[in-house]
């Protein structure tokens, strides 16, 4: 309760500070009499700023934040390992290479990238499921390479658009690889935000299976699981919903790696209570991360994609290290 | 670019591999005659046997290294941010080509063409794809200010990436979007002006509410030759609001 109570505190906090703090110096008294006297049909400069810039990209971070953390949380319980991710079953390289087809092929239409990013990935799930299945049981080293091959093939392919890309088009491309959410607007809430409350509650929904799974194959079944068709049922949700979130945002790396396993740390194993609190962590992770991206230089921003890295990276080699000691407990 | 104005074709052996390219050359029209066009590979140069090798100082020192190693000179030549350090660079290779004469020509036609004209209120501002402005210091600031244009980016050093909220800030009258192919029909390049034209946050900055977003052919402008003066005529279409207008 008091991890839920620090969490909403803090992403309290991170909208506040994300609503006051950017390049353009706005106050707070500004900012309340704005969102009590507005017309929509004649945005003044601050406002424009305040209403079509920051807060939209607030909820986007809210938004694909929550969905990476909890894919992730899911992730690391299907596996059973706290180093799993929710691009290790090659998601991220399947949205990324919708959408640089996308770019590639000029496809015209305000929604087809992101579309052909969310089918991308889930096609990509749906193979290497295909893959992995053998006698009606999950192999789950098989996901895990499957996945690697899969994701390697298509960053190959990518790759290989990309030579014969315009200069203008690579530029295109840098925002899916290096995630960032300076693009955000109204249109991509309405495309998301409805698919990814759904999906995250859904996830939520199962969380006794997955402390039935993390039991074992055969005490899960013996409760009345079916094993095979939970994990499949939460790998293809989880892949959806982080689909979803690169359609958006590009790939942001290390959310839904380090948060779920920070939050097992303080809040345990169960994942009635470490599922919700992952989508939370995650929201607050990349809200933060973000503020950081849009403040830490005067003029420009960086990438948020970067900033999750630079945290991201040296956490995942104090796992390693942690594991090589034999130390990291799921 | 300068090379292939200064001397005759039968005294080039190669250029770079980006030579024909149209989309970033001045000169991929006017090839016919030149053979090789290759990247900065020193076993490639050095087969071609040439007398001198001119490249630029972003060039891998490692390349030149070896070349001067098996005995080829090596003439580099600084980048250039400003229209006297482009003059500059014509005079060192036109005095490694042994072409002064020409070189100076090239020069001085350059300099009675690229006048100060008269100074007008309005505001442009330089923007590419990933958001990159021309601040005080640059060549297209220098070129905006002899056009007798001031630049809403002039508070800014160098070239600097901004975001969406500092362009709102600068509110400029006109925005120059850069652009390696520009549409004939439709005047558009690459997808930019369209997006900042629909992009409801930038709605109330003047050049988009008066729709006065241009495509600039890039390779006019980023241009480190005489080619500069392409950019310069570009820039003065719309110094005349009425011609500027009937391009669009």
């Amino acid at each position: 309760m008091k991890a839920v109570c620090t969490l909403l505190f803090m992403l309290l906090a991170g909208v506040i500070f994300n609503l006051g703090l950017g390049t353009a110096e706005i106050s707070y008294g500004e900012i309340i009499k704005m969102l009590f006297n507005f017309s929509p049909n004649a945005f003044t400069e601050h406002e424009a700023i305040i209403f079509l810039i920051r807060m939209p990209r607030i909820i986007l971070a809210v938004l694909v934040g929550g969905a990476l953390g909890t894919a992730g949380c899911v992730m690391q319980g299907l596996y059973r390992n706290p180093m799993a991710d929710p691009s290790i079953i090659g998601i991220s390289s399947g949205a990324t290479l919708g959408a640089v087809s996308a770019i590639f092929f000029s496809l015209p239409g305000l929604y087809t990238q992101p579309f052909l990013a969310v089918t991308g990935g889930v096609l990509v799930a749906f193979l290497v499921l295909r893959l992995a299945v053998r006698q009606d049981k999950i192999q789950m080293m098989t996901l895990l390479l499957a996945g690697i091959a899969v994701s390697t093939f298509l960053s190959a392919v990518t790759s290989l658009m990309l030579s014969f890309c315009y200069e203008y088009q690579l530029k295109q491309f840098l925002f899916w690889t290096i995630g960032g959410l300076d693009g955000a607007n109204w249109h991509h809430i309405h495309l998301i935000i409805v698919p990814i409350i759904s999906g995250v509650i859904f996830l939520c929904f199962y969380a006794c299976e997955l402390n039935l799974l993390n039991l074992g194959e055969e005490e899960a079944q013996s409760l009345g699981l079916n094993p095979t068709k939970t994990r499949s049922r939460l790998l293809i949700a989880a892949s959806l919903v982080t689909a979803l979130a690169v359609s958006v945002s590009g790939t942001i790396g290390f959310v839904g790696l380090i948060i779920p396993h920070i939050l097992r740390l303080l809040v345990g194993s169960d994942h009635r209570l470490l599922l919700p609190v992952s989508a939370l962590g995650g929201s607050v992770f990349l809200l933060y991360a973000d503020l950081i991206a849009r403040t830490v230089f005067p003029l420009g921003e960086i990438r948020v994609g970067i900033v999750t890295a630079l945290i991201g990276a040296p956490y995942f080699l104090y796992l390693l290290l942690q594991n090589r000691k034999g130390g990291l407990n799921f | 670019e300068i090379l292939h104005s200064l001397v005759d074709k039968k005294r080039i052996l190669a250029l770079t591999y980006l030579a024909p390219d149209s989309g970033i050359s001045n000169i991929a029209g006017s090839l016919a005659g030149i053979d090789n066009f290759i990247k900065a590979d020193p076993e490639r140069i050095s087969d071609l046997k040439p007398d001198l090798v001119i490249t630029s100082a972003f060039i891998n020192p490692e390349a030149v290294a070896v070349l001067q190693k098996l005995g080829i000179p090596v003439v580099m030549y600084p980048l250039s941010d400003k229209l006297s350090e482009i003059y500059q660079n014509i005079r060192l290779i036109a005095k490694a080509v042994g072409e002064e004469a020409r070189g100076e020509q090239m020069i001085k036609a350059m300099q009675n063409e690229i006048k100060q004209q008269p100074k007008k209120d309005i505001a442009c501002l330089y923007y590419s794809l990933d958001g990159v402005v021309s601040g005080s210091g640059t060549q297209f600031d220098e070129l905006l200010h002899l056009a007798g244009f001031t630049n809403a980016a002039a508070g800014i050093s160098g070239r600097k990436s901004i975001d969406r909220e500092k362009l709102i800030e600068l509110n400029p009258d006109i925005i120059f979007v850069p652009v390696w192919y520009v549409n004939k029909e439709t005047r558009e390049g690459e997808g930019l002006v369209s997006s900042l034209l629909h992009d409801p946050a930038l709605a109330g900055v003047r050049a988009i509410k008066n729709k006065r977003v241009y495509p600039l052919t890039d390779k006019h402008i980023i241009c480190s030759s005489q080619y500069i003066t392409e950019g310069w005529r570009d820039l003065l279409r719309f110094s005349k609001p009425t011609e500027g207008r009937k391009s669009e």
